[in-house]
């Protein structure tokens, strides 16, 4: 029987295969305004805050027939605008400072693409606001220490090759960042440009694994708690050792009094703070808490404030209780505004908020919207808080204003257990 | 061994012999059968004799109707019906020797065939014939020039003959009368799978060049700060694929056509051959047996 092939089981599929190998275009130029996903507006230029000026950044986005760029300036408080560049920047440029600002202040810039005889085409504007401050942030996941812009908005520069950094301090006057790398065994010291000048081991570095560390801003010195052997040594600032004390167990938590050197410790294992007079030869201990995780001194008032599993205990210098806060929910974390000397306070993991409390230990205000914030630091010229919070996507560090408000936010850190500023 | 040689060798297996009859006078009229599990019927009566059997007869005119063996009966006919005529004494003796099997079909087909002076059928037809070498086969169709064979003649071509009909002088043959099948089957030209082909290979090539344009004007598209310039070379690069597609698509339709035509034309050569799908050989084998291959 004769039985004929219908041509269509030929022609489907060589029309299927004809589509096939000429698909549609993407309307894919970043500055087209069909462009679904720039809208027009691409997303290469970045604008970051530094101490009275602004850098400016931008990626070259590969268009053949560019004439230049133009940056718009525009203070946000004013509405004031201003050309940034006095000449058009080149096509091969790809970054610029912009002195003319004023701390403090809002800009948002604007990138403009200068195209050959036609209209300049903008990015999306990028904001900065310019500040003195000076914050590094140790990332315990990268594992590195990360520069943070002093508006919060972006990560300004890295240090890699550590192997754990669990907490860092950058000294009073600026000199140096002295870093406690936990799994190298090593205490860092590198300038505030990142370069290393001095690093400590094993047999100096608290003669353990170090965990936490402060410098007594008199002297320079540095104190290092670690484990394994437990205990704190005491080192000068060209990495010398001066004192080892054992008899502190697993010591989470150094703080000193800027105004007098007491040196307040929390060791968790041991349950109890421990507290070194200037004059005294080696540490009291001051039982009565229960696994204590930070701790932070008020050099005016020479008082200490203390949180473990109960909630926060302040101390005076003396080791008497001041007064005891139990409604809050397991404290990771404590800093002190050294203007005002009130405190904020970090509760544990899963809580998700942070309080004011004023130095009477009344409550000022609550900020929600965390996770899990690991340490904080208050910038006293400005009463501002910076923490670092571990999310489920990612660790950032944030800027809150005394009014609650958050400033800044940066994320793309893993795990950021430390936070160290500058004023 | 030539091509025609093994026709007629085939032919010749496929010739199931009946002996021929042979007239003895022993005193008694009767038919002796030597064909294992043939069937022979007498007068148009019921079952005579089957395989090895002898029947006894008046003497006379009868007629004979021999059935070959069941098994083969599914593709062989019948003999013939034949009268013949027995004096008194004389005996039939039939053996499988004499019995020509042809298939006849002719171009165009329909064609009336005669064997002798008797009707046998249209073609195509299968005879089974039981006669003499000297027998004839007649084909007749309005139209056409008679064509008459000699048995000889038609078994010396195969068991499965063609025979091609002339038109009488003066009368156009229609091409489904011809037997000849081309691509004209669509009514178009031979030429036109031929032109397809040619025409797929040309678009192709002319859609991959417009393709290539395209993407040099979406690169340029791409590396234009100009949203004036952009909005035309995109628009320029979507025209040039629109093209490419055109000429692809048009292209891929004429490969399929092609395809298309190549293989109906490769199914119209293989229905023309003039062999069945299955053949089937008949040779006798020492002893009487009937033997059956396939090819």
């Amino acid at each position: 029987m004769k039985k004929n092939i219908p041509p269509r089981l030929i022609l489907i599929p060589a029309l299927l295969l004809s589509i096939y190998g000429c698909k549609g275009r993407e309307r894919a130029n970043p500055l087209d305004p069909m462009n679904p996903e720039t809208g027009g507006l691409p997303e290469n230029f970045n604008a970051v805050a530094g101490n009275s000026e602004v850098l400016l950044e931008w990626t070259d986005l590969g268009f053949a027939d560019l004439a230049g760029y133009e940056i718009l300036r525009v203070e946000e408080e004013t509405g004031e605008s201003t050309i940034v560049n006095t000449d058009p920047i080149p096509p091969m440029q790809y970054s610029l400072t912009d002195p003319e600002v004023i701390n403090a202040h809002t800009y948002s810039y604007t990138l403009f693409f200068l195209a050959p005889g036609g209209l300049p085409s903008p990015s999306v504007p990028d904001v900065a606001t310019p500040d003195p401050t000076t914050v590094w942030a140790a990332d315990f996941g990268s594992p590195s220490l990360r520069k943070i812009s002093p508006d919060a908005r972006d990560l300004v520069r890295r240090i890699s090759g550590l192997s754990g950094p669990l907490d860092l301090r950058i000294s009073p006057g600026g000199e140096a960042i002295w870093v406690a790398d936990y799994f190298s065994g090593e205490a860092r010291k590198y300038d505030l440009e990142g370069t290393l000048m001095l690093t400590l081991d094993r047999s100096a570095a608290g003669r353990g694994l170090p965990v936490c560390l402060d410098i007594d801003p008199r002297d320079l010195s540095l104190w290092i708690g670690g484990r394994s052997p437990d205990g704190v040594s005491r080192i000068d600032d060209l990495g010398t050792e001066l004192a080892w004390y054992p008899s502190i167990g697993d010591p989470v938590d150094i703080a000193v009094n800027s105004s007098n050197g007491t040196t307040w410790i929390a060791s968790r294992d041991g349950n109890a703070v421990f507290r070194k007079l200037r004059t005294d030869e080696d540490f009291t201990s001051i039982p009565g808490f229960s696994r204590p995780a930070s701790i932070a001194c008020d050099p005016f008032s020479g008082r200490c404030w203390i949180a473990d599993e109960r909630g926060i205990t302040v101390i005076e210098e003396g080791g008497e209780t001041a007064f005891r806060l139990e409604a809050f929910d397991s404290p990771r974390a404590v800093a002190i505004d050294l203007s005002d000397g009130s405190c904020w306070i970090a509760e544990t993991d899963g809580s998700g908020t942070i309080h004011h409390i004023d130095p009477m230990g009344v409550l000022i205000l609550s900020v929600g919207g965390f996770q899990a914030v690991t340490d904080m630091a208050v910038d006293p010229s400005t009463g501002n808080c910076w923490l670092t919070n571990v999310t489920s996507l990612e660790g950032e560090v944030v800027k809150v204003s005394p009014e609650g408000r958050i400033l800044g936010r940066v994320g793309r850190l893993v795990d950021p257990e430390a936070i160290s500023l500058l004023p | 061994m030539t091509a025609r040689s093994a026709s007629i060798l085939v032919a010749s297996f496929l010739l199931i012999a009946l002996a021929q009859p042979a007239r003895h006078a022993e005193g008694e009229t009767r038919i002796h059968l030597d064909y294992p599990d043939a069937l022979l019927i007498l007068d148009e009566g019921e079952e005579t004799c089957r395989g090895k059997a002898s029947v006894s007869m008046e003497a006379g005119r009868h007629t004979l109707t021999l059935y070959p063996p069941a098994r083969d009966a599914q593709w062989l006919p019948p003999v013939i019906a034949r009268p013949f005529e027995l004096a008194d004494g004389e005996s039939l003796v039939i053996r499988p020797e004499g019995v020509h099997y042809l298939y006849i079909s002719s171009i165009p087909s329909g064609a009336k065939i005669r064997l002798n002076a008797s009707v046998a059928g249209n073609s195509p037809l299968a005879l089974s014939i039981v006669t003499a070498t000297d027998s004839t086969i007649t084909l007749e169709q309005e139209g056409f020039v008679s064509r008459t064979l000699s048995l000889s003649e038609a078994l010396s071509q195969g068991p499965h003959i063609v025979v091609v009909m002339d038109p009488v002088a003066g009368r156009e043959v229609s091409p489904l009368e011809s037997g000849v099948r081309d691509n004209s089957a669509f009514g178009l030209p031979g030429w036109f799978p031929g032109a397809t082909l040619a025409y797929f290979i040309a678009s192709t090539a002319v859609g991959f060049h417009y393709k290539a344009r395209a993407d040099e004007l979406y690169e340029d598209y791409l590396s234009t700060s100009s949203i004036d310039r952009m909005n035309n070379l995109f628009e320029r690069a979507e025209a040039m694929d629109d093209r490419a597609r055109l000429f692809w698509v048009t292209g891929q339709a004429a490969l399929g056509t092609t395809i298309y035509f190549f293989i109906q034309n490769y199914r119209s050569r293989k229905e023309e051959r003039p062999v069945p799908a299955i053949q089937i050989n008949l040779s006798p084998r020492e002893g009487g047996s009937i033997a059956i291959s396939f090819r």
